[in-house]
């Protein structure tokens, strides 16, 4: 192309060259040869870029479980060995107390026979004048979960106590003899002086009624059984 | 950024390119076939770079005149109308709002100019189309001396602005801060001397012609700025001494502290101010002076090809920091999940040799510990009667003449308290079963000792056996947790109660009973 053909000197000429120059132009073949090579740098960037982007979504998404899990065993191991932890220092704190109540006959089944042989025993080594008692049916005492868990119960058994004294003392040191062995509480006592012309040494001298509330603790009946029958 | 600088005057085109910082010459163009022809195998090899064109022709008129005030669309096409009155033949043509008149109607003030020539630059144009090269604008030197003439800060007073250009003396008159008037002289000869006679005679031209149009008074006085190299200020110098116009008050100014004024650089060894304009150019963005029409569209194209390059390497910029990123999530996260599996092991490890020296136990730890818990709690909480009959006995020490005849403790809830003084009421229901208050259990009981008692001996002396009862409750009360209440006085002496007894009666039958209630609270 010469600038002979394209611009001659001529004005007329050179007026006529641009605007056959303008008018024949098209996007498509003047156009877009200009910005192609831009346009496929773009298409390319673009394409390589989602592609490096999405590949690192994908194996981030991809290891994220991973990592929820090991984050979910670390959490119940921790929590396993807190409670293994803390339940080895309640067994350090609590078993000695535990044992000694067990023994007492606060934890586990009802004795009658044994606390029949308690009364008798004090009764005989405090000399006492003879006493009379009478247990009800065991009574299943409903507690406030906070109190005592639902895989334990209390038991209660009144015991009502008739006994002649020969002096008040008699009672509370039988109360407290009873005390230290076995678990009870008191109620209510009445103490009622005996108006009689009795001159014996040994005749009493003071009524007592006592209503104690024995008291035990065990798990239900059912987990007893089962309880057992693994033993 | 790089770019083309092309000087066109009515005989040659200068090619300069810009590098950011200066402008070098790189090639003149003659105004024939030849220089056309050179012109398009020049560009041909540059058609990559953005260019843009000064023109300095003297085919450029200048009419300034007042148009009424609108804005927008109004305002162009009143504009457009006037241009298309003005100047018929050309496309190059252009206007420049110069504010408002300050009386009247305060019309738009305007200054229409144009290159009248419209064939002058078209063969270079055509060659630029041609090759497609992106065409930034078509400036106006003439225009562009606005931009110089305000940087220099020559105020508001009539002043001549005089630049030596490679086309010759460049004169510009500036009046009120704008442009009213410019025109190109152009020069045969560049020798100093001549350049000098030339610049007084077309100065004095240029007066003559202003004051002939009324655009400068007769006598007015004005400030004539030539700006030009050492060389042809000295020779100008020498002229101006001996000039005697009164009316004229010259100001040679020197191209190199121009350029050091206007922070344009170093301007290479160019005795004209073609360097000076085009660095002022290239610093500025500038909408074209001149419509660029067909050539424009290389340029928007150009435009965006640069655009896209551009978002192109943003995009991928931020991909590339995406994915830094992710990697290092990616690390991060597989550090942390090793670190949780390699804790986990550690624990359960721990946890094993725990498990492993634990004692087996008959029951859990934890019902061990409510066990232990719940009988402490009923230890502390539920009294045994002991105490209450052991501070009665302390009580009667002194008081031979109290005879207690029935003692009666129990333990209650404090809350219902009041409900239970009255000693008639049932001591309890036999078959229900025991509050937990009653086991201690959460809070700690009341016990209440119901004494019966009598006065003995009694000889019908009321006043001995209140008072009797009265020191055996002050002894009682010396311990500040009982609280004593007589509920049954040997004598009823309140006046609203019936009262019966017999005076004088010293049968034996006659008794002194009371009762008292004593409670210890929690």
């Amino acid at each position: 192309m010469s600038m002979d053909q394209k611009t001659p000197a001529a004005d007329k000429q050179g007026t006529v060259t641009l605007k056959t120059v303008a008018a024949s132009y098209t996007f498509s073949k003047d156009g877009y040869p200009l910005v192609r090579r831009a346009l496929i740098t773009f298409g390319i960037v673009l394409a390589i870029s989602i592609a490096i982007v999405a590949s690192c979504r994908f194996v981030l998404l991809k290891i994220e479980p991973d990592r929820v899990q090991a984050q979910a065993l670390q959490n119940a191991a921790r929590e396993k060995f807190n409670q293994a932890e803390s339940e080895r220092i309640e067994i350090r704190d609590f078993q000695p107390k535990f044992t000694h109540l067990r023994e007492r006959g606060f934890y586990g089944e009802e004795n009658r026979l044994s606390m029949l042989e308690l009364i008798k025993s004090i009764q005989q080594n405090r000399r006492l004048l003879p006493i009379s008692y009478e247990f009800s049916p065991q009574q299943l005492v409903p507690l406030d979960p906070t109190l005592l868990a639902t895989s334990l119960e209390l038991h209660v058994t009144r015991i009502g106590l008739r006994m002649g004294l020969l002096h008040e003392l008699d009672l509370l040191y039988f109360l407290s003899d009873l005390r230290a062995k076995g678990f009870y509480t008191a109620k209510e006592c009445t103490l009622t002086p005996v108006n009689t012309s009795q001159t014996e040494a040994l005749a009493p001298r003071l009524n007592a009624e006592c209503t104690l509330y024995w008291v035990t603790v065990g798990e239900p009946a059912a987990a007893a059984n089962t309880l057992a029958a693994a033993q | 950024m790089r770019k083309q600088l092309f000087y066109l005057t009515n005989h040659e085109l200068n090619a300069y390119s810009w590098n950011g910082k200066n402008v070098l010459l790189e090639d003149i163009f003659e105004n024939d076939e030849n220089g056309w022809q050179r012109f398009a195998e020049y560009i041909a090899g540059r058609k990559n770079l953005p260019v843009e064109i000064l023109v300095d022709l003297i085919e450029e008129d200048f009419q300034r005149d007042t148009i009424p005030h609108t804005v927008g669309k109004g305002r162009r096409a009143l504009i457009e109308r006037k241009l298309t009155q003005l100047y018929r033949d050309t496309p190059f043509r252009h206007a420049t709002i110069q504010g408002r008149e300050k009386i009247g109607r305060k019309d738009d003030r305007i200054l229409f100019s144009a290159l009248t020539n419209a064939e002058l630059p078209k063969p270079w144009l055509n060659a630029l189309l041609i090759h497609t090269v992106p065409v930034v604008g078509i400036y106006s030197l003439a225009l562009l001396s606005q931009l110089l003439f305000n940087k220099l800060k020559f105020g508001t007073a009539p002043v001549l602005l005089v630049t030596h250009q490679s086309s010759g003396l460049r004169q510009s008159y500036f009046h009120e801060g704008h442009l009213h008037f410019s025109r190109l002289t152009p020069l045969l000869d560049q020798a100093p001397e001549l350049l000098a006679e030339s610049l007084i005679s077309e100065s004095a031209k240029t007066r003559q012609f202003l004051a002939s149009t009324r655009v400068l008074a007769r006598g007015t006085p004005i400030k004539l700025v030539v700006i030009a190299d050492a060389h042809n200020l000295a020779a100008i110098l020498e002229l101006v001494n001996t000039s005697s116009d009164p009316d004229v008050s010259y100001i040679l100014l020197q191209m190199d502290e121009v350029s050091q004024q206007l922070t344009l650089g170093h301007q290479g060894l160019s005795e004209d101010c073609d360097e000076i304009l085009l660095s002022l150019l290239s610093k500025q963005r500038i909408p074209s002076h001149y419509p660029l029409r067909e050539q424009n569209r290389f340029y928007q194209l150009w435009q965006a090809r640069i655009g896209l390059y551009i978002l192109s390497a943003l995009l991928g910029l931020a991909a590339l920091t995406w994915a830094g990123i992710d990697l290092m999530s990616i690390f991060d996260q597989r550090r942390e999940t090793a670190r949780l599996r390699q804790e986990a092991l550690a624990v359960e490890s721990k946890y094993e040799v725990i498990v492993k020296n634990m004692p087996s136990t008959l029951v859990t730890p934890h019902n061990m510990r409510l066990v232990v818990d719940i009988e402490r709690m009923m230890s502390q909480n539920v009294p045994l009667p002991n105490i209450l009959m052991s501070e009665v006995s302390r009580a009667l020490d002194g008081l031979p003449q109290i005879t207690i005849k029935q003692l009666q403790w129990k333990i209650v809830d404090p809350v219902i308290l009041s409900a239970v003084v009255d000693p008639n009421a049932p001591a309890s229901t036999a078959d229900a079963a025991p509050q937990p208050i009653d086991l201690g259990l959460a809070a700690k009981p009341a016990e209440i000792l119901l004494i019966d008692g009598e006065i003995k001996p009694f000889d019908g002396d009321y006043r001995a056996a209140l008072n009797s009862v009265r020191m055996f409750v002050a002894a009682i009360q010396k311990n500040p947790q009982l609280k004593a209440t007589v509920t049954l006085q040997p004598i009823d002496t309140n006046p609203s109660v019936k009262l019966e007894s017999t005076a004088g009666d010293t049968a034996t039958d006659l008794t002194a009973l009371f009762v008292i209630k004593l409670v210890r609270t929690p």
